[in-house]
């Protein structure tokens, strides 16, 4: 299945591209999906921290909703779903 | 004896009897308070009683400085100011960058203190030690570009000016004052205050060299801390993209103020006002803060927009007159920005009054004939532009608006839950439905309604400070320690302005031990981190005893804004509310303040209860008592 991944802000420079289509196995996570996008060590760490844990301050949206209101980041994901990956923003 | 950081020294003017002293303060003083708010907060809870007018000539208006404006570091270019609040006619502070800090302690004072009132209008020319009062009339009625302009010219170009604009002149209650064109005391309405005394301007120009305790010490840790500052993700951030890079992913992740709060998605619009278009089509150029290495601030060099005299939007503008009124117009955005900004208003205010009225006008509540034939309709630019000038003049339906969002909500009864605001004043442009870390700031901050008292949202994106044990966050949807988060951070806050510092740094990596590092360097002293969390904490708590005795309610005060306790039904918020009781509660526990009013024993912890400050603090309600 293909699935649609949106970045923001700094992590478009660190994944290099404003969006982009994965495809992946059927049934697969969001966990799945970022262990798919991680694909160099300065991607894996703007996204996990050193014990491979999703840093909190990266926030997540599947299909513009948060993923706290699924499964978190084992959130299970279907054919066509979008994906927004947010680092921290700082401005006040 | 003062090593380091300080002059002992505070500039007081009386401006109705033109009398001009000074005061002075020893070490154990600047300790205790240390300077900006701390000792902004100290001074103003001694001269101000219940009765004391905010707009009459008893309110006091403080400008100070802190230790840190003594050196010549990046993030020192802040100064903070306070009085009794027009807006709220409670606490009222409001902190800026720019020169009038560093260039205030260069003149020899750490803080200037205004009370009384001028027959005709003065502005206060404080140069090396010395200070006058002279002839403002001339400058009446000049917008703060105009003013900053003429005063460079005639008095000296180097000078730092802070003027306030027919905004302030008018009494807008929501009134800012300018620091050269470039920072913004914007909350609370002390541009109000400055107009109430008849002060158009302060004038400032400083030569000396203020007492650095141990200058190697200094530049051997502040080394360090810049070139690790330097290197931070975040500082490139915000040096090429600024505040407006936040936009697109708040409106993602839905902190952004959408159509008053009450719409959950806006992306194209969003992309309207936010970078990469922001950038690119206003050509943005950065415009630093002195000694800084971000220059967060924003010039806009494209000639088609309005004459780049002043910055240009930054996130909380672009969020309260932009994405708040559903206004994807960046040339109209821009436009009121440039009016607010020489007005002298504060853009946030604006927006929530403006979301209030635009509201009311879609229900039907506020029809063209009350607003001279402008259709306050969302997203138009036009009615935005023309209800600021309105406002800053107090013309027609403006006057009404230029008096807050209580006094709406009071002329037109039923439509609080159009008006987000906390002790009259309008939160910032932060959905604490997005972060529950807002909640704090948003029901219970002691300035009323802001997102920096303190900003919590840190804690949730994972912020953290480890040097008093805050080791790591909680999910930004999960209530666990939010309401633990929001003191300590409130805490902190009022200790960064007090240094007084820009805490964007923070998120550069430098860390609560660094800012200590420095402070004790530059005033000589052994402060801890923990001691500098309880410095805050102390501030806060003379904030809120002073609030107490203006009559504030905090049970009746500090409760959720009506909007924010439905949830959005889509985007990055959706589903979520805070469970604001339960936050708030866990906020006043760890503030010893049962029910919002502080213990004796937390009083006496933290140094409150020696006779000075029992007086200082008792003054209000004293006063109040023998008058009734």
């Amino acid at each position: 299945m293909k699935v649609k991944v949106k970045f923001f802000a700094a992590l478009k420079e660190v994944f290099g591209v404003e969006e982009r289509e994965v495809e992946l196995g059927k049934g697969a996570s969001i966990k799945d999906l970022l262990d798919t996008l991680c694909d160099s060590p300065r991607c894996r760490q703007s996204v996990f921290d050193d014990s491979g844990k999703l840093k909190m301050r990266i926030q997540i949206m599947k299909n513009r909703l948060p993923i706290q209101s699924f499964d978190g980041i084992s959130t299970r994901l279907e054919e066509g779903d979008v994906i927004s990956i947010i680092p921290p923003m700082f401005a006040g | 004896m003062l090593k380091g950081g300080y002059w002992g020294k505070i500039l007081w003017v009386d401006l109705s009897s033109k009398k001009i002293s000074e005061a002075t303060f020893d070490e154990a003083f600047a300790r205790k308070y240390l300077g900006g708010v701390g000792l902004a907060t100290r001074i103003v809870s001694e001269h101000v009683t219940r009765n004391t007018n905010p707009l009459g000539p008893g309110n006091v208006l403080v400008f100070a400085t802190g230790p840190y404006q003594a050196a010549n570091i990046a993030s020192a270019g802040r100064c903070s100011c306070a009085a009794r609040a027009p807006l709220s006619g409670y606490w009222g502070e409001a902190n800026a960058g720019g020169h009038i800090g560093p260039e205030l302690k260069r003149a020899g004072f750490d803080a200037v203190v205004i009370t009384g009132r001028a027959a005709s209008p003065v502005y206060l020319w404080i140069n090396d030690g010395k200070a006058e009062i002279r002839d403002a009339s001339s400058l009446w009625g000049l917008d703060a570009v105009e003013t900053t302009a003429a005063l460079k010219e005639s008095v000296d170009a180097k000078a730092a000016v802070s003027c306030i604009g027919p905004g302030g002149e008018n009494l807008v209650r929501f009134a800012c004052i300018a620091n050269d064109n470039h920072g913004y005391f914007g909350r609370g309405g002390m541009g109000a205050v400055m107009g109430s005394k008849n002060l158009k301007a302060l004038v400032i120009r400083g030569t000396l060299k203020p007492p650095i305790a141990d200058e190697g010490k200094l530049r051997e840790v502040y080394k360090e801390i810049l070139a690790r500052a330097k290197d931070a993700p975040f500082t490139k951030d915000n040096a090429e993209h600024g505040q407006a890079s936040a936009v697109v992913p708040r409106e993602e992740n839905g902190l952004l103020p959408m159509k008053n709060f009450a719409m959950d998605t806006w992306t194209e619009g969003a992309a309207k006002i936010g970078t990469p278009y922001f950038t690119e089509e206003l050509q943005i150029k950065r415009w630093p803060c002195p000694a800084c290495i971000m220059g967060c601030h924003r010039r806009i060099t494209n000639p088609k927009y309005f004459p780049a005299d002043t910055g240009g939007p930054e996130f909380e503008t672009l969020g309260m007159i932009g994405s708040n009124l559903l206004i994807d117009d960046l040339g109209a955005i821009v436009r009121a920005n440039e009016m607010a900004n020489r007005y002298t208003i504060d853009t946030i205010d604006l927006g929530g009054v403006l979301g209030w009225a635009f509201e009311c006008y879609e229900h039907g509540l506020i029809t063209k004939e009350d607003t001279d034939g402008i259709a306050l309709e969302w997203g138009s630019g036009d009615a935005l532009i023309k209800m600021t000038e309105k406002i800053a003049r107090r013309e027609g339906i403006g006057n009404l608006f230029a008096e807050g969002l209580r006094a709406c909500v009071d002329h037109i009864p039923g439509t609080q839950l159009y008006a987000q605001e906390s002790l009259g004043q309008t939160v910032g442009a932060h959905d604490p439905r997005a972060f529950w870390g807002q909640t704090i700031t948003t029901i219970a901050s002691t300035r009323g309604g802001c997102h920096l008292h303190g900003f919590a949202e840190a804690f949730d994106l994972g912020a953290l400070l480890p040097e008093i044990g805050i080791t790591e966050g909680t999910d930004r949807f999960d209530v666990a320690k939010k309401g633990y988060a929001g003191a300590i951070y409130q805490d902190i806050q009022q200790f960064w302005n007090s240094l007084t510092w820009c805490f964007f740094y923070f998120f550069s990596g430098v860390t609560l031990a660094d800012q200590v590092n420095m402070l004790n360097a530059i005033t000589g002293w052994d402060v801890t981190p923990a001691e500098a969390q309880k410095m805050g904490e102390r501030i806060v708590c003379m904030q809120q005893v002073f609030n107490l005795n203006m009559g504030m309610v905090p049970e009746k005060e500090n409760v959720m804004q009506e909007r924010f306790t439905k949830p959005h039904k889509e985007g990055g918020a959706a589903g979520k509310v805070p469970p604001w009781q339960a936050i708030l509660q866990e906020y006043w526990e760890t503030k010893d303040w049962a029910k919002g009013v502080p213990s004796k024993a937390k009083l006496a912890e933290l140094g409150l209860d020696k006779l000075e400050d029992k007086k200082a603090l008792s003054a209000a309600v004293a006063r109040d008592y023998k008058k009734d």
